[in-house]
């Protein structure tokens, strides 16, 4: 191999163990690499040390209210969807300091917050994974762009604080071997297809005698990486192969969800019928916002020491099926579980548009296998179609 | 040896990921400012006179009037409150109702109370089209606070509009704010044009010389040149949609009256949330609307 770059858009064939490899050269580079891993009894993106802490031969079965991890009959690394967890909870962590002030007397003084800069490696993200990346990306990037003062203000403090931009995320994507019964990428068009945006993308090929993975080289960091890995020439046929994968994946989904223009469509359903039905059914339990790798509310917790002397500005996921999220003095505006669902899905696939240009919804299906009683948007959205009021 | 034939285009991913990581920190700060003076307006409500806490320290952007600032107290918490006045050394005037934990700690901080202020946030009353118009402007109870800025800068550039009238609400005569400025402005004379300034309480006492009832029965029977008005409107949403159906049968366009929304706000910059109204940010697309956007949505109960 002449030089590293060269391995750039390129695609090779490396044998099923170069996860235990793709590991420790991350974490020699520096890495701390997250990944899936079995805790309890479901799979969460949890720091990996080496390829046995991946889920292999588990697999899992889901549906509208279920989630069930399986033992799977092969040794499959990746024989698994999405559980509960997604990147968000890297990226925007639950709960992050966002400063902290000191008293003196009267007076006190804002200190820096220490953002915890870690170099990042995802392993194992999927298209659907990707695409709500992106979103949560551009809804920071409106709400950077859009609020007119922020920007006099911050840089009216840049003498006090420092904010360091850490190095981004290492991604490795990876091609969905399987869809579960709830996901639906393929109607919304956020994969299964992966087109760019990895640093590595793996498909892992597994058939009766053969067990191995194409690794498909996307940037210079992918690369230098990967000239860690025994790198076997691919042939035609093996991207050939993905392409089979990604349209069997695509083809096997059933659920689907299809609004042709869903702005128009959900304010001309504000009032519909249907929205009660839901609310019978809907214990506003929030599981479904905290759970979708989109879902970027947030709310502040102003504390303070007993001396009072240090205070802390903390900021943690919020969810719109809160009572006290819509709270002004005199009571909630959104008292009724109607209104609540309402402006989840309403926001979500339709006033999304608006503010950010696109779906706030990625076909990942987690809202579905994790709601307590099995609501279903893409069936709630048929029900929602057949009339407008 | 295979190349993949798909678009590799990487740069955007891999800056713009940085931005998530780095989290909005930097935009929760707070700039420490000083009370430097605390008025008493009614028995619920204080007005504080706030200044950069020292020479060295940061100072918040010149706010527009209908802005607002978000208010921290040390380890209480933190909300949002319009500027209701700037003095001409820049000191900000904001004027606070004791209704919960906050406002309660602002209300009660002393002059020399170090409170952190962000902002200016939102969008401020259309002062731009205000000119050469006739105004109505409209406030119910502590809605006044956001509107003064823009009822003293009407008062002193007089001649920039055509005519002027003031409605002011309030639940009895001791719940008016800054009464004492509402009776300055009832006695300016002015050569040209209309300048009415009307003051209504839902309940009079024995003193009350004045006139009782809702505020939107303030509003003028008919226009002269509805076309040329423009009205501007704070006070509760009930009293903001009745007032605003008022004046569109009095022939007022829905574009050309303006109300001011309040929703719970954590971050006041089209982050945190809380303060959605259907399509909108009401902390960066508001808190001031143009009837004509909103109608439709503060007509559907609970959105
Ligand atoms: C744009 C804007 C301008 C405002 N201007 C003024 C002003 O000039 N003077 C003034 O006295 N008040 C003003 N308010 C209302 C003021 O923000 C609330 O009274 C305050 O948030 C109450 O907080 P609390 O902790 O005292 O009360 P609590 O009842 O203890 O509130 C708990 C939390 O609920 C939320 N909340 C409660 N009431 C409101 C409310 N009315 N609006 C928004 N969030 C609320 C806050 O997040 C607060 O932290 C304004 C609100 C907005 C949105
Ligand atoms: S709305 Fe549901 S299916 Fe869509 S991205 Fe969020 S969790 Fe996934
Ligand atoms: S839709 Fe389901 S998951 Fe979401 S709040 Fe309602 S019960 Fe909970």
């Amino acid at each position: 191999m002449s030089s590293v770059s060269d391995l750039v858009g390129r695609c090779f064939r490396v044998s099923s163990d170069v996860l235990g490899l793709l590991i420790r050269t991350l974490r020699d580079d520096g890495y701390i690499a997250i990944g899936p891993r079995k805790v309890g009894e479901s799979i969460q993106l949890e720091v990996l040390d080496s390829a046995e802490d991946l889920p292999r031969g588990w697999g899992d079965q889901q549906d509208a209210g279920t989630y069930r991890l399986v033992r799977r009959s092969d040794a499959a690394y990746f024989g698994f969807n999405l559980g509960a967890d997604s990147w968000k909870k890297w990226l925007d962590p639950n709960r992050k300091l966002l400063w902290r002030a000191k008293r003196e007397g009267e007076s006190w003084e804002v200190e820096q917050a220490h953002t915890q800069v870690r170099r990042m490696a995802f392993i194992g993200v999927r298209a659907c994974e990707l695409a709500a990346i992106k979103i949560q990306l551009r809804v920071r990037e409106v709400s950077r762009l859009q609020s007119n003062s922020t920007d006099t203000n911050s840089s009216a403090l840049s003498a006090e604080v420092s904010v360091e931009a850490p190095e981004e995320p290492f991604l490795v994507g990876l091609n969905c071997s399987q869809a579960a019964a709830t996901c639906f990428c393929a109607s919304v068009h956020t994969g299964p297809a992966f087109a760019s945006g990895c640093d590595l993308v793996l498909t892992e090929v597994l058939n009766d005698d053969d067990h191995y993975f194409l690794i498909q080289i996307l940037t210079k960091r992918g690369a230098r990486i990967s000239s860690q890995f025994e790198l076997q020439t691919s042939i035609a046929d093996d991207l050939a192969h993905i392409d089979r994968q990604v349209a069997q994946v695509s083809d096997s989904q059933s659920r689907q969800l299809n609004i042709s223009n869903p702005v128009d469509f959900f304010s001309r359903r504000l009032e519909h019928s249907h929205w009660d039905d839901v609310a019978a059914r809907c214990l506003s339990c929030a599981n479904c916002t905290l759970v979708c790798p989109t879902c970027f509310c947030s709310t502040v917790e102003d504390t303070s020491d007993v001396q009072n002397a240090v205070a802390e500005r903390w900021s943690r996921w919020d969810s719109c099926f809160n009572l006290d999220f819509s709270f002004i003095h005199g009571g909630s505006l959104r008292s009724s579980t109607r209104s609540r669902y309402r402006q989840w899905l309403t926001h979500k696939l339709g006033t999304w548009h608006e503010q950010f240009g696109s779906s706030g919804c990625v076909g990942c299906g987690r809202c579905i296998a994790w709601c307590p009683v099995g609501i279903d948007l893409t069936a709630e959205v048929k029900y929602l179609s057949q009339a407008t009021r | 040896m295979v190349t993949i034939a798909k678009e590799v285009n990487l740069s955007q991913a891999e800056v713009q990921l940085k931005g998530v990581v780095a989290g909005a920190g930097d935009q929760y700060l707070p700039v420490a400012y000083s009370v430097t003076s605390r008025k008493r307006e009614t028995a619920d409500t204080v007005t504080l006179t706030l200044k950069p806490k020292d020479s060295r320290s940061s100072v918040c952007p010149r706010p527009r009037p209908g802005q607002f600032n978000m208010l921290y107290v040390f380890g209480v918490g933190e909300i949002p409150v319009s500027v209701c006045g700037i003095e001409p050394d820049g000191a900000l005037l904001h004027t606070i109702r004791r209704v919960g934990a906050v406002s309660v700690a602002l209300c009660d901080s002393k002059v020399g109370t170090v409170i952190g202020v962000r902002g200016a946030y939102g969008v401020g009353w259309p002062v731009a089209r205000m000119r050469q118009r006739s105004l109505i402007i409209l406030a119910g109870g502590l809605g006044l606070a956001p509107l003064l800025m823009l009822i003293r800068h009407v008062v002193r550039c007089r001649s920039d509009f055509a005519d002027i009238t003031i409605c002011i609400g309030a639940r009895t005569p001791q719940d008016v704010p800054f009464l004492r400025e509402i009776l300055s402005w009832q006695r300016l004379k002015y050569d040209a044009g209309l300048f009415d300034v009307r003051l209504i309480v839902d309940r009079a006492d024995r003193d009350w010389r004045g006139e009782v009832g809702v505020v939107t029965s303030l509003l003028p029977r008919s226009l002269t040149a509805p076309e040329c008005s423009l009205a501007l409107i704070c006070g509760p949403e009930v009293m903001m949609r009745h007032a605003a159906s008022d004046l569109v049968r009095l022939g007022l366009s829905h574009c050309d009256i303006y109300l001011s929304l309040e929703r719970n706000m954590k971050c006041a910059f089209g982050l945190c949330g809380h303060c959605q109204l259907n399509r909108y940010f009401v902390c960066r697309d508001g808190p001031i609307f143009s009837f004509e956007k909103v109608e439709s949505l503060l007509n559907v109960k609970d959105l």
